[in-house]
């Protein structure tokens, strides 16, 4: 398993999953080295937060999955949130 | 920058191209997705059955049937097929990561997921080819 697994598993990162960016990369970060003001943390937060905010404003959809594993939308960044997704487009068919 | 992390960062970029499709490495990250958004339950579905069950959240007993291979999303209410969904999620996502988009899709934003897909409405003038189509729908026990 990688790295970001075992981290992810430790229960205190926080992900984006950007299904609408080729490659659907992930973007992680460490909301408590954050909070304790590591600057690497920080600047990753900072990204992750960029990216979240300005989809939103730019009209994407991006939801949180719940520890229920049901989706809900979201209009704001929460670096606490787990896991976001930000969703691609859907074409009919 | 925010660590950023594509397929073949997440797992052993011991390959030769590093830029090539690495199918296992795609397999390997659409199953930790999956397991992520995916409850216990919904997987061993979608592995017994193939489908994945979506209730919907703003009409009771409507249930959306998505295929883990894609092609029509099968719409029921009150357990009787009444529609055919025709949408895809766009981008590079495998089979089962397009299915779990449509699924969040559908619990996150119902209304937009209906606006954006073509709906084939299944009633007495459905068209000849509506009605063969109908006939491959998901068996009943996959509603279960």
């Amino acid at each position: 398993m990688s790295a970001l697994g075992e981290r992810e598993r430790s229960g205190f990162m926080g992900m984006v999953r950007l299904m609408s960016v080729p490659g659907a990369p992930y973007l992680v970060w460490d909301a408590e080295a954050a909070a304790r003001g590591e600057p690497e943390a920080q600047v990753a937060l900072r990204e992750a937060r960029r990216v979240v905010v300005e989809a939103i404003a730019g009209g994407e959809t991006v939801v949180q999955i719940g520890p229920d594993q049901v989706s809900s939308r979201v209009e704001d960044f929460d670096p606490e949130a787990g896991l976001l997704v930000l969703l691609p487009r859907i074409a009919g068919g | 920058m925010a660590e950023m992390a594509s397929s073949g960062d997440m797992e052993d970029d011991a390959r030769e191209d590093p830029a090539a499709p690495d199918p296992a490495a795609e397999e390997r990250r659409a199953t930790y997705f999956a397991e992520q958004a995916l409850s216990e339950q919904t997987r061993e579905h979608l592995r017994r059955t193939g489908f994945v069950v979506v209730a919907s959240r703003s009409v009771p007993e409507r249930r959306y049937v998505l295929p883990k291979d894609g092609g029509f999303t099968w719409l029921y209410q009150g357990g009787a097929l009444v529609a055919l969904l025709c949408g895809q999620a766009v981008g590079d996502l495998s089979p089962t990561e397009a299915l779990i988009a449509l699924k969040l899709w559908i619990e996150a934003d119902e209304e937009e997921f209906l606006q954006k897909v073509n709906t084939f409405s299944l009633d007495s003038a459905s068209s000849p080819i509506l009605r063969v189509l109908a006939a491959l729908a998901p068996p009943p026990e996959v509603l279960a």
